[in-house]
C-alpha cells in the first residue's frame, strides 16, 4: 500500500492493518512507526511470497541520534521495497536531490573507475608478477563492483524506528528518602512517599550542629529527585517534611548522611602524620604522630627506649637529621634519603621532647 | 646514566556487553568489531612483533569481564568474521579504485592490514583472541587486570553487597578466562570512595588504578603525590595517574593524536563513497555510517572537505618521533623528580585502550616505538607492571585516597546528573531486592537457582556505568536507556516470579539465551552482610 495512503488512515485502522500483517506490539507504536512497520511487513511478504511476514517492533534497530538525523534528511525506502512504494519513493527522491544525486554520481564514477582499473591492471600485469596477481584480483573485484552498480541505485532511507525498551514503573515501592554525594559541593536526593501532602514537600539539609544548610520546596508529588548545593562534608542529615497550612513543616522522613565521612570528604585525620608499611608483610615500618597530638607518657617512654620504630615514635638520634638513621637503617636502605622528611621529624620531635 | 624512574603504561580495554542473538545483525555490536579491528588485534600484533624481536616490554591492560565474555562468545566471533569479510572486500575495492590517486597508499595499507587481521583471526587464532592475551601474560610481558564485572559505578551503588558482587563476579570471571586470580583492578571509571579498598582486599586484589586527585588530596597527604603508589589501610596499593604523561597523549590541544600527519577519524568512506557503492556494507537500515576505512589525514584545523590524503609512511614516522619525545619527557621528568623527591619515582600512565588504534589510528605504532626505544636506546626509564613494582618496592606510605573518578570535573557528575539520575531509584531498588532474594533463598537449586542467577545477571547488566555515561554524552541515548529499562524490567519480572512462586521457565530460558553473560555466575555473590547499606543508606522516620 502507498505510504501516503497509509498516512491518511487512522491509527486504529493502521493497528488493525499491522496486526493482520503479523506486526507485534502494535499498541506501542506511533503512527509513523506503524506506517513503517506495515510497509516493511508488506515488503517481506512480497519477497518471501508468504501471505504475511512477522515484523517485531524491534526489527528496526536504534541508531545514533546524529545518524538518525541524517537518515531523516535522506528520505526514501530500501532497494528491495516493492513496486507499490516506488511512486512515493520517486517523489521523495525528487524532494531530496542530495541522496539521489549521490547515487547517480556514484554510478558514473564507478564506471569510469572501472575502465581505468582494467587499463591500469593490464599495464601492471606486464611489469611484474606481484602486480599481476593484484591485477587479477582487481578484475574480480571490478566484476563484483559492476554487478552491484548494475542494480537499481538504492536511495537512503527516510526514518528509523527507535526501540526505547520496557516501561519502568514511575515509583519505586515503599517510603524512602535517599541521599548520595555526587561531589564535594552537591548532594543528590530522591524520595518516595506513601503519604499525602497538600502543600508540597520541604527538603532540608542540616549540618552536624543542627543548623539548616539549605532547604527547598517541591510540588506535592509522591516522589521526586533533587540536588542540594551544599558543602557535602558538612551535611549531617536530610529531611523531607510536609508543609502545613501555615508553613509549619512536619518532618516525615529522614536520611542520615553517613556518606560524607565514608566518601573521604570529611574523614577525620588519622592519629599519625605519616605511616609507612611493608606491603608484603603487612607491617608498620615507620610512624610519626600527628601534629598537636599529645603523646602519653608511656608512648614517650617507649619511643625513647624501644629499638624498633614501630608503634609510633622514633629515635632521638634522628632529631634534626635526615630520616636515614631511623630504624636501624632499613628505611635508608629502602629509600635513600628523603628530602623534606627531616622537617617533619624535627617538628614532631620537638613536641615530643617538650611534652 | 643509571635508573631514574619506572613507567607503567596501563590500557583500559572495555566495552559494554552488547550481544543481540535475537537479530541477524545489530548496529551497536559494531562497537566491538571496530575495537577488535582497530585496537585489540593491532595491540596483539604489536606485542607479537616485539616478542619476535626479543624486545623487553611491559604493558598492563584491563580486559573487563564484559569484554572478555564478548571476545569469547561464538556468536559474536562468527559475526565479527562476517564483518571482517565485508570490510576487507570494500578495502580491496578501494585499493583498486584509488590506484593512481594520492589515496592509493592509504587504501593499499588499509587493505593489507585488514587481510592480515583476517588471516590471524580466522586461521591462526581460530577466532579466539583471549588466549593470545593470556599467552603474553604467561610470558611476563603483559599484566592483565580486571574491572567491575559490568563496569558498574561502585560509589553510586546503594549496598555493599552490590559493590562486593561487582568485584567478586569479576574475579571469578577472570579466573575462568585466564586461569588464575587477578592481582589488580581498574575500578570502573577510576571511581573510588573509601571502603572500596576493603572490598578489593576481601577479593584478593592487591592494587588498583586511581585518578590523580584521589591521591594528591588523600588523608593524610601522600608524601610523593602521584609518583609512588600508596597503600590504603586495607592493605591494597593504589597507583595514581600521572597528569603530565596523560596530557601529552590525551589533550586535544597539545596531545600527539592531533598531529596533521595522523589519520583523520571523522572522514570515512562510509560517507565519502557513492551510496550505491557503500550500501552493501551498511546495516539493514541503510543509514550511512563509519566503515573504518579512512583515507585522509588530519591536515590541520580545516573543514572535513579540505582534508588531504593520508600518507601512512609519514604517519609512522611521526609516531616514532612522538614516541621519542614521550620517552625524552619521561626521562627529564624522572630525573627531576628523583632529585627533588630523593626517591626513584614511579609514573603511572593510564589510558583508554580504544584511544590506541580506534581514535588514534597510529597509537599502536606509537606504543611499539616507545617500547623499542625504552628497551634499546636508554637505561634511565624501566617499563614495569604494577605487580612487578610492588615486588621490587615493598614499603609504601599508608594513606586513604579520597572521593574521585576520572570523569569530567573529577567526581561523579558524569554518571549522576539531571539527564540520568532517574535510573538510580530503580537500580537501588533492584539491588535491595536482589539482596532480599539471596537472604530468602540461601540454598536454592534447580529452576529457582537458575532464576536467581539470571536475576543477578540482569542486575549487573543494568548497573553498567556505560548507560549513564552515554546518556550524558548524548551519543546513543535511546539504546542506553533501552538497555537500562530492559534489564531492570527483566530483573523485576524475575523477582516477582520468584516471590510469587510462579516461575515461567520458558521466559527465564529466553533471558538466559539473550543475556548470557557470566555462565558461571552465582547469586550468592549478593549474600547479605551484617550492616546496612553504607553509601547512602535509606532511613525513614519509622526506622528511627
Amino acid at each position: 500500500m502507498d505510504r501516503s495512503k497509509l498516512r491518511e488512515m487512522t491509527i486504529k485502522s493502521l493497528r488493525a492493518q499491522a496486526e493482520s500483517l503479523g506486526v507485534k506490539r502494535v499498541n506501542a507504536l506511533k503512527k509513523e512507526e506503524l506506517v513503517e512497520a506495515i510497509l516493511k511487513a508488506e515488503t517481506s511478504a512480497s519477497k518471501t511470497g508468504a501471505p504475511s511476514a512477522k515484523v517485531s517492533s524491534q526489527s528496526v534497530k536504534s541508531a545514533k541520534s546524529s545518524e538518525a538525523a541524517e537518515a531523516v534528511k535522506g528520505q526514501a525506502s530500501k532497494p528491495t521495497e516493492k513496486s507499490e512504494d516506488k511512486k512515493s519513493d520517486k517523489a521523495e527522491v525528487k524532494k531530496s536531490g542530495k541522496s539521489g544525486g549521490k547515487s547517480m554520481r556514484g554510478a558514473k564514477s564507478l564506471k569510469a573507475a572501472e575502465a581505468e582499473d582494467v587499463e591500469a591492471a593490464e599495464d601492471e600485469a606486464v611489469e611484474a608478477e606481484a602486480t599481476e596477481a593484484e591485477a587479477k584480483a582487481s578484475e574480480e573485484v571490478s566484476e563484483k563492483v559492476t554487478e552491484k552498480v548494475e542494480e537499481p541505485a538504492p536511495v537512503e532511507p527516510d526514518s528509523i524506528f527507535i526501540d526505547r525498551g520496557a516501561i519502568l514503573p514511575e515509583y519505586v515501592p515503599g517510603t524512602c528518602l535517599y541521599a548520595l554525594v555526587r561531589d564535594p559541593g552537591t548532594l543528590f536526593v530522591y524520595w518516595n512517599a506513601t503519604f499525602e501532602s497538600d502543600n508540597g514537600w520541604l527538603l532540608t539539609a542540616y549540618d552536624h550542629a543542627g543548623n539548616v544548610l539549605q532547604s527547598f520546596t517541591t510540588p506535592a508529588r509522591r516522589n521526586g529527585r533533587g540536588y542540594f548545593r551544599v558543602p557535602t562534608a558538612r551535611v549531617s542529615r536530610v529531611t523531607l517534611s510536609i508543609v502545613r497550612e501555615y508553613g509549619e513543616p512536619e518532618v516525615k522522613l529522614e536520611s542520615r548522611i553517613r556518606i560524607a565521612q565514608q566518601l573521604g570528604i570529611a574523614q577525620p585525620r588519622p592519629a599519625y602524620d605519616e605511616r609507612w608499611v611493608d606491603f608484603q608483610k603487612h607491617e608498620v615500618i615507620y610512624e610519626a604522630p600527628a601534629p598537636g597530638r599529645a603523646p602519653a607518657f608511656a608512648e614517650i617512654y617507649q619511643s625513647v627506649t624501644a629499638p624498633a620504630m614501630t608503634g609510633g615514635g622514633y629515635d632521638r638520634s634522628v632529631e634534626n637529621q635526615n630520616i636515614s638513621g631511623v630504624n636501624g637503617g632499613s628505611l635508608s636502605s629502602r629509600f635513600g634519603s628523603l628530602p623534606g622528611s627531616s622537617d617533619t621529624l624535627v617538628g614532631s620531635s620537638d613536641r615530643l621532647i617538650r611534652k | 646514566m643509571s635508573l631514574q624512574g619506572y613507567l607503567s603504561i596501563v590500557l583500559h580495554a572495555h566495552l559494554p556487553f552488547i550481544r543481540h542473538p535475537e537479530y541477524p545483525d545489530f548496529l551497536e555490536e559494531d562497537w566491538l568489531f571496530e575495537a577488535m579491528t582497530e585496537t585489540y588485534i593491532p595491540l596483539l600484533r604489536m606485542m607479537r612483533r616485539l616478542t619476535d624481536d626479543q624486545i623487553r616490554f611491559r604493558l598492563t591492560m584491563s580486559l573487563t569481564p564484559p569484554l572478555c565474555e564478548m571476545l569469547a562468545d561464538p556468536l559474536l566471533q562468527e559475526r565479527y568474521a562476517r564483518h571482517l569479510d565485508k570490510l576487507s572486500e570494500l578495502a580491496e575495492q578501494q585499493r583498486i579504485e584509488k590506484r593512481g590517486t594520492p589515496f592509493h597508499d592509504a587504501a593499499a595499507s588499509a587493505a593489507d592490514e585488514l587481510a592480515e587481521t583476517k588471516r590471524l583471526f580466522n586461521e591462526e587464532w581460530h577466532r579466539q583472541i583471549l588466549p593470545v592475551f593470556k599467552g603474553f601474560q604467561d610470558q611476563g610481558s603483559l599484566e592483565i587486570i580486571t574491572c567491575g564485572c559490568t563496569h558498574g559505578f561502585l560509589p553510586l551503588m546503594a549496598t555493599d553487597e552490590a559493590r562486593r558482587a561487582q568485584i567478586s563476579i569479576a574475579v571469578a570471571n577472570y579466573k575462568k578466562h585466564f586461569g588464575r586470580a587477578p592481582r589488580g583492578i581498574w575500578l570502573p571509571e577510576c571511581a573510588f570512595v573509601p571502603g572500596i579498598d576493603a572490598l578489593l582486599a576481601e577479593n584478593g586484589i592487591t592494587f588498583f588504578i586511581l585518578e590523580s586527585h584521589g591521591l594528591t588530596q588523600s588523608n593524610p597527604p601522600a608524601r610523593y603525590g602521584t609518583f609512588r603508589p600508596v597503600v590504603t589501610p586495607s592493605g591494597v596499593a593504589a597507583f595514581a595517574r600521572d597528569l603530565e604523561s596523560s596530557r601529552q597523549v590525551w589533550s586535544a590541544e597539545i596531545g600527539y593524536p592531533g598531529h596533521p600527519n595522523y589519520r583523520e577519524f571523522y572522514r570515512d568512506c562510509g560517507f565519502d563513497l557513492p551510496y550505491a557503492q557503500v550500501r552493501p556494507y551498511l546495516h539493514e537500515d541503510g543509514v550511512r555510517r563509519n566503515t573504518g576505512l579512512k583515507f585522509h589525514r588530519i591536515t590541520g584545523k580545516l573543514p572535513l572537505d579540505r582534508k588531504e590524503p593520508y600518507v601512512p609512511a609519514w604517519a609512522a614516522e611521526t609516531a616514532a618521533e612522538h614516541a621519542g619525545n614521550f620517552l625524552f619527557n619521561r626521562q627529564a621528568q624522572c630525573r627531576y623528580l628523583k632529585e627533588v623527591l630523593g626517591t626513584t619515582p614511579h609514573i603511572t600512565a593510564p589510558y583508554d585502550a580504544e584511544l590506541y588504534g580506534h581514535w588514534w589510528y597510529e597509537g599502536p605504532t606509537f606504543l611499539e616505538m616507545l617500547m623499542r626505544k625504552t628497551a634499546c636506546d636508554q637505561d634511565e626509564i624501566v617499563m614495569i607492571t604494577p605487580s612487578e613494582y610492588l615486588q621490587i618496592e615493598t614499603v609504601h606510605q599508608e594513606v586513604m585516597p579520597c572521593l574521585s573518578s576520572w570523569g569530567a570535573n573529577g567526581f561523579f557528575e558524569v554518571w549522576l546528573n539531571d539527564g540520568n539520575d532517574w535510573i538510580y531509584p530503580h537500580l537501588h531498588c533492584a539491588e535491595e531486592r536482589m539482596v532480599e532474594l539471596t537472604r530468602k533463598f540461601p540454598n536454592a537449586d534447580g529452576d529457582l537457582r537458575r532464576a536467581l542467577n539470571q536475576a543477578a545477571r540482569e542486575l549487573v547488566l543494568a548497573q553498567a556505568s556505560d548507560w549513564a555515561f552515554i546518556i550524558t554524552t548524548n551519543t546513543s541515548v535511546e539504546y542506553a536507556e533501552k538497555r537500562t529499562r530492559d534489564h531492570i524490567s527483566r530483573f523485576n519480572g524475575i523477582y516477582f516470579q520468584i516471590m510469587e512462586n510462579r516461575l515461567e521457565m520458558n521466559w527465564i530460558a529466553e533471558l538466559e539465551w539473550k543475556d548470557n553473560i557470566f555462565a558461571e555466575i552465582d547469586y550468592h555473590a549478593y549474600t547479605p552482610v551484617n550492616h546496612k547499606a553504607s553509601a547512602g543508606a535509606v532511613y525513614t522516620s519509622d526506622d528511627d
